[in-house]
């Protein structure tokens, strides 16, 4: 099935994968490149002692960020100028790609191009990565002098015939030796060499490189694609010494990406000045008709799965040739210091905070600020689902959380919940039109997302002939008239589509759920989906997920219908004559983590666990059904908005109005108002943060968001993250630590940027302008609130609720201790008057303290109450009697 | 009635009841009026001629007013009787938990404990207190056990004043005799982390003054109970009263973190607990269908047999009936 998706995907591939400006990049700072530079370069043979120019290119290339990059971070690398590319692949990052005839190679080099930094230090072809040892190996078993043999600008050193060969040679590899060969080894950051040796990498490969490609998680070489004008763009994903040791970048050890137009090698066969045995002499005139090949391919055309036929002269291959070398475009990368520099500068013990991972980006970025910083200290975030958080700190065992939404019931303790950041969650597709580009932008509603969340697409047409229930339902997403309805040019069926019929969401307990189904709760078209309408074209809900109550913390998946006629087909042998798996969890098959949503997004890996791996032996298991093939993608996942920033994944855009046509036939957009998340929608929605008094924090108003007109450009799934922080019973000194730490974080950690103590993109700067004022104000508030620790609290609505009142010695009790918002807020915080001071805790030594008097607690009616029963069973056995013996002398008259 | 049927019927007294008994005459009204009857007959001797049966609002009058008698009686015997039978079960059921717990160290001493699980075993001789197992929390529920530690104070042993709540009439009562102490009793706590011996400073009634405020570092204990003045003492308390003990032998603990800061509602001293109205509600219930329930076996089956099998069904639903209705009392009666 994979074969006839990369075939579908390389059809359709013809112009570029250059289309398609993701969306995401909107909430970051301003899209001007980082780098730019313009080379020309030429290809120019030397024919009998003349150099004879071939082809003259002016190159330019920019990238959009260079500086502060961060490990698995993407970026963009952008080109035009450069000779057109044919014999394209689907996948550029694939090894297979460096078969394509004029490619835009980039890649990641450790060292500085720089003459006068030392020869350790400076980049060359054996620092480059390459995922596999095929990219960096080349040999010829019939000819000696192929084009890399006969390049005009090669050190004599490269032209010989076994050029860069392991000296002792490997006897491993012995098969690999030809009549020409050429090595290029990696040589890693701790100066080991890895010379690969071809396919089999018999010469030994880094740990972190593979024989086949694609990998689980792809290379980052890329043989980009020019386009017929000669431009293109690539997405590249950087990797630090956290990911790639052998590679080795860091912030102390410096790296650049090399951008490599491949414009052919310069041939010389005359080779006047090499020895003899390195001229070609009679073999010149076969040695320069194979060097100064122009392309196999037409510009533009497809390798259409034909390997091995491509003009190795002209093909990226060649990349480390110096024909192509010297035409590189390097550009300098810095990086941050890693994530954990914390615990490697620093091991004092660190003020943990618990809770959300869409807070993960911004702690990565402000945590060094701390640790690096001597009059500060270490804080660490311990990354859990919220609701988990919310619990540990509910019962005691820890001492702050991070929250993206409030507790559904209020705490019981003293916790302040001070908003530090505000983001969103977002639906991250890789989806890929018709002509195989990148869909631009696609549009989901609140329906559209409970399909795919509610197991209601039966995924293929086995299922949809076995289950009854789902029989008239779309197989998946792409099938679906309102999907297509909603997203013209998108293709309206995909061959294995199981990957499009649910989305990738989280299976542990989590804030980012209760807000995505808050969203579809409040909607009304959603809502009666649910409740068992069927929308205008007749598709209904799963009968399992009828009249799911929402919302929710966990996303269940309910349905447990097991085709089994199709099963004991054989069709999948891992499922053959299993009688008690459902098929449609399989499809859905939810992780327990947003950082492996984000990471399958960005390396576009279906997650569907239905393929069977080492079927029909005893081994077999179901595994992920992996990689999609670029050009055919279609996969959904929900994450958070900085994950989709730092990875460059692409957001959907949410329905947030409907002004017309609600529960009816539509054939477009009309009359729907979609959002996607940029500064101006999250502000937005931060407008209509409203404060609610029980819960002690702003909430999201869902219901008039779909009304107001602010709301039709608010982004539905805005987050206000939130610290939580006990206002009571913390050690002094950890409560100044949380008390600086909120400071900092609605201070200047709300300063927009890539370095230590700044706000990372994805994240809403909580400006004034921005409309954070109200936000951070209630923020410091609930900093000093902390910081005194007296159990006064803060309040959303103004004011600050007293401490409470413990029962004292002194046995008066009467003030309200209950949760939040229970008892009556008083402005002024202080004991309230009634009571003496409280002194259930150790008083300090030579503390003086007024003596009052005992002050009883009355037992009031309560007290009262036995001899009131008492009474009652006086008087009604006594007057039970008496009336009946009264009534009886009465009638008896 | 004619003359002649009067007559007959009088000659036939047995027959009245059948004779006169309207069908749709309910259970109740009908054995009143058997029952009333007969007395009548008896006092009478047919000297007089048979009289009209009581009206049924009369007769439900008077079964009424019986009925929420013995109710009224059941509900004081549960009180001041059967609530200390309970309580005694409870202790005894505790007590070899504890017992288990301080065996193997695993008796909770620090962060949070969950409500209701017993903490430690006190010991005040001169105040009646035997081997009583002090549960975490003091709602009145909690404290049916007997007597509750208030949660967001520290454990006897560890820095700072610890407070304990007991009950001084219904549930065993057994604090029942605290405020008779005198200063320089010993009152000893075994804990999770050792045994502890407080010595009594002082009893305090209202207007008494405080003690002085505790040293960094020091331990206290106080008792909190109710006493009644007058023709209340012993059964109706209308006042707290305190009683204050500093640690003589032992040394202080650390207390682990983690401790509540804030109390569920009811815990404070005097407070009810109101989370029994809904429980009271569901045994009444129970007990609605429970009289509908006889009723409608009555008409299909012996009376004995009715009776043998809904007493004990009855009894269990009174008895929780009670026990959710004392929840809503002050936790220290």
């Amino acid at each position: 099935m994979r074969r006839r998706g990369v075939v579908a995907g390389v059809l359709v591939l013809g112009v570029a994968l250059l289309a398609g400006p993701s969306s995401a990049g909107a909430v970051g700072p301003s899209d001007t490149p980082a780098f730019s530079k313009t080379e020309t370069i030429s290809r120019a043979h030397l024919v009998a002692g003349v150099s004879t120019p071939v082809d003259t290119r002016t190159v330019t290339a920019t990238v959009s960020q260079t500086t502060k990059l961060r490990d698995r971070q993407a970026i963009t690398v952008q080109w035009s100028g450069a000779h057109p590319t044919g014999g394209l692949v689907a996948d550029v990052n694939s090894s297979a790609a460096s078969q394509e005839e004029y490619p835009v190679v980039v890649m990641q080099c450790r060292g500085v191009d720089d003459s006068s930094a030392p020869t350790a230090k400076q980049v060359s072809p054996q620092t480059c990565w390459t995922q596999t040892p095929l990219e960096r190996f080349q040999a010829d078993y019939g000819f000696t002098f192929p084009p890399y043999r006969v390049d005009l600008w090669a050190r004599p050193a490269d032209r010989t015939a076994q050029a860069g060969q392991p000296d002792p040679f490997p006897s491993a590899c012995e098969g690999q030796a030809g009549s020409a060969t050429h090595w290029v080894p990696f040589v890693a950051a701790d100066g080991h060499a890895y010379y690969g040796g071809g396919r089999s990498g018999c010469a030994g490969i880094a740990p972190e490189a593979s024989l086949s490609s694609p990998a689980l998680q792809p290379s980052n070489t890329t043989y980009g694609v020019s386009d017929l004008s000669g431009n293109g763009s690539a997405k590249f994903v950087v990797q630090t010494a956290d990911t790639n040791a052998s590679l080795g970048c860091s912030d102390t050890v410096a790296c650049s990406l090399v951008i490599i137009p491949i414009m052919g090698i310069s041939c010389d066969t005359d080779a006047a000045k090499l020895p003899v045995e390195d001229q070609p002499g009679d073999a010149a005139a076969d040695a320069f008709a194979l060097c100064s090949k122009t392309g196999f391919y037409k510009p533009g055309d497809t390798a259409g799965g034909s390997v091995d036929v491509e003009d190795l002269a002209v093909a990226g291959q060649l990349w480390w040739s110096e024909s192509n070398w010297r035409n590189r475009i390097t550009v300098p990368l810095s990086f941050s210091q890693s994530a954990s520099v914390c615990s490697v500068f620093n091991s004092a013990v660190p003020a943990y905070v618990y809770g959300s991972e869409t807070m993960a980006q911004a702690t990565e970025q402000w945590g060094p600020h701390f640790c690096l910083n001597s009059t500060l200290f270490k804080f660490q975030h311990v990354q859990t689902g919220e609701p988990q958080a919310k619990n540990l700190l509910e019962s005691g065992s820890i001492e702050a959380a991070f929250q993206a939404g409030a507790p559904q019931t209020p705490f019981t303790r003293r916790v302040v919940e001070a908003p530090v950041a505000v983001t969103g969650f977002v639906v991250a597709v890789e989806v890929d039109d018709v002509h195989g580009h990148p869909a631009a932008t696609v549009k989901l509603n609140p329906r559209l997302l409970a399909k795919l969340l509610s197991e209601s697409y039966p995924s293929n047409s086995s299922m949809k002939a076995a289950y009854a229930a789902l029989g008239r339902n779309p197989s998946n997403i792409a099938e679906d008239p309102e999907f297509q309805a909603l997203n013209p040019g998108l293709p309206t069926s995909i061959l294995n589509g199981e990957q499009a019929a649910s989305i990738l969401t989280l299976s542990s307990d989590s804030d980012v759920i209760w807000a995505l189904t808050s969203y579809l709760n409040a909607d009304p078209e959603a809502r009666a989906w649910l409740n068992g309408t069927p929308d205008p074209w007749g598709m209904v809900v799963n009968p399992r997920y009828e009249r799911i109550v929402l919302p929710v913390t966990n996303w269940p998946l309910l349905d447990t219908f097991i085709p089994k006629d199709w099963y004991a087909t054989g069709t999948n042998p891992c499922l053959t004559g299993k009688q008690g798996v459902p098929w449609l969890p399989l499809v859905s098959s939810p992780v327990s983590n947003l950082a492996t949503i984000t990471l399958d997004m960005q390396f576009d890996i279906a997650n569907p666990l239905i393929s069977c791996s080492n079927a029909q032996l005893p081994n077999q298991k179901l595994v992920a059904m992996g990689r999609q093939a670029p050009g055919n993608r279609f996969i959904f996942g929900i994450t958070s908005l900085p994950d989709a920033e730092r990875y460059q994944l692409s957001t959907a855009a949410l329905q947030t109005q409907v002004s017309s046509g609600a529960g009816t036939k539509f054939t477009d957009s009309t009359g729907r108002t979609f959002v996607a998340p940029s500064y101006d929608s999250l502000k937005a929605a931060v407008a209509m943060l409203k404060p609610d008094k029980t819960l002690n924090t702003w909430l999201l108003p869902y219901a008039s968001m779909r009304t107001s007109s602010t709301g039709a450009g608010a982004y539905p799934g805005t987050l206000l993250l939130s610290m939580d922080v006990a206002v009571e019973g913390l050690p002094k000194a950890d409560a100044a630590r949380y008390a600086t730490l909120l400071r900092f974080a609605v201070g200047s950690g709300q300063t927009p940027g890539l370095g230590n103590g700044q706000l990372p993109p994805g994240y809403l700067p909580l400006t004034t302008t921005n409309g954070g004022a109200a936000l951070t104000a209630f923020s410091l508030r609930a900093a000093n609130a902390v910081a005194n620790q007296t159990g006064a609290l803060p309040l959303v609505t103004g004011g600050t609720l007293a401490p409470p009142v413990p029962a004292t010695t002194g046995g008066a009790g009467t003030g309200g201790n209950g949760g939040v918002g229970t008892p009556p807020p008083t402005t002024t915080p202080g004991p309230p008057t009634t009571t003496p001071p409280p002194t259930t805790g150790p008083v300090v030594a030579g503390a003086t303290q007024p003596l009052g008097s005992t002050t009883g607690v009355g037992s009031g009616a309560g007290g009262l109450v036995l001899p009131l029963v008492l009474l009652l069973a006086l008087v009604g056995l006594l007057a039970g009697p008496l009336t009946g013996l009264v009534l009886r002398v009465r009638s008896g008259r | 009635m004619t003359v002649t049927e009067a007559n007959e019927v009088a000659e036939h007294p047995d027959d009245l009841a059948v004779l006169e008994e309207p069908e749709e005459t309910p259970g109740f009204a009908r054995r009143v009026w058997r029952g009333a009857s007969e007395r009548a007959r008896r006092l009478t001797q047919a000297a007089f001629r048979p009289r009209e049966p009581l009206g049924t609002t009369s007769a439900a009058i008077v079964w009424a007013l019986t009925v929420f008698g013995l109710l009224a009686v059941w509900a004081l015997l549960y009180a001041f009787v059967l609530s200390g039978i309970q309580e005694h079960r409870t202790q005894s059921v505790l007590y070899a938990q504890l017992r288990q717990e301080l065996a193997q160290a695993t008796a909770p001493f620090g962060g949070s404990i969950e409500p209701g699980s017993p903490l430690f075993v006190m010991d005040a001789p001169t105040g009646g207190v035997h081997g009583l197992v002090v549960v975490e929390g003091t709602t009145s529920s909690q404290l049916t056990a007997g007597a509750g530690h208030l949660p967001t104070t520290p454990m006897p042993g560890q820095a700072g004043v610890s407070v304990l709540l007991g009950r001084s009439v219904t549930f065993g009562a057994p604090f029942r005799n605290v405020a008779a102490m005198h200063p320089g009793d010993i009152i000893t706590v075994t804990t999770g982390q050792g045994e502890f011996s407080y010595r009594v400073d002082d009893v305090r009634h209202v207007g008494d003054k405080l003690p002085t405020p505790l040293a960094g570092g020091q331990s206290r204990l106080v008792l909190i109970t109710s006493v009644g003045s007058g023709w209340r003492a012993g059964w109706a308390p209308q006042q707290t009263v305190y009683v204050d003990a500093s640690l003589q032998k032992g040394a202080v603990q650390p207390a682990p973190a983690g401790r509540a800061t804030a109390l569920v509602p009811g815990s404070q001293p005097m407070k009810g607990d109101s989370s029994g109205l809904v429980v009271l509600v569901l045994w009444l219930s129970a007990l609605l269908l429970l009289v509908l329930g006889i009723m409608w076996a009555r008409g299909r089956w012996g009376s004995w047999q009715v009776w043998l099998s809904a007493v004990p069904l009855v009894l269990a639903c009174l008895w929780g009936a009670t026990q959710a209705a004392v929840w809503l009392l002050p936790n220290l009666v």
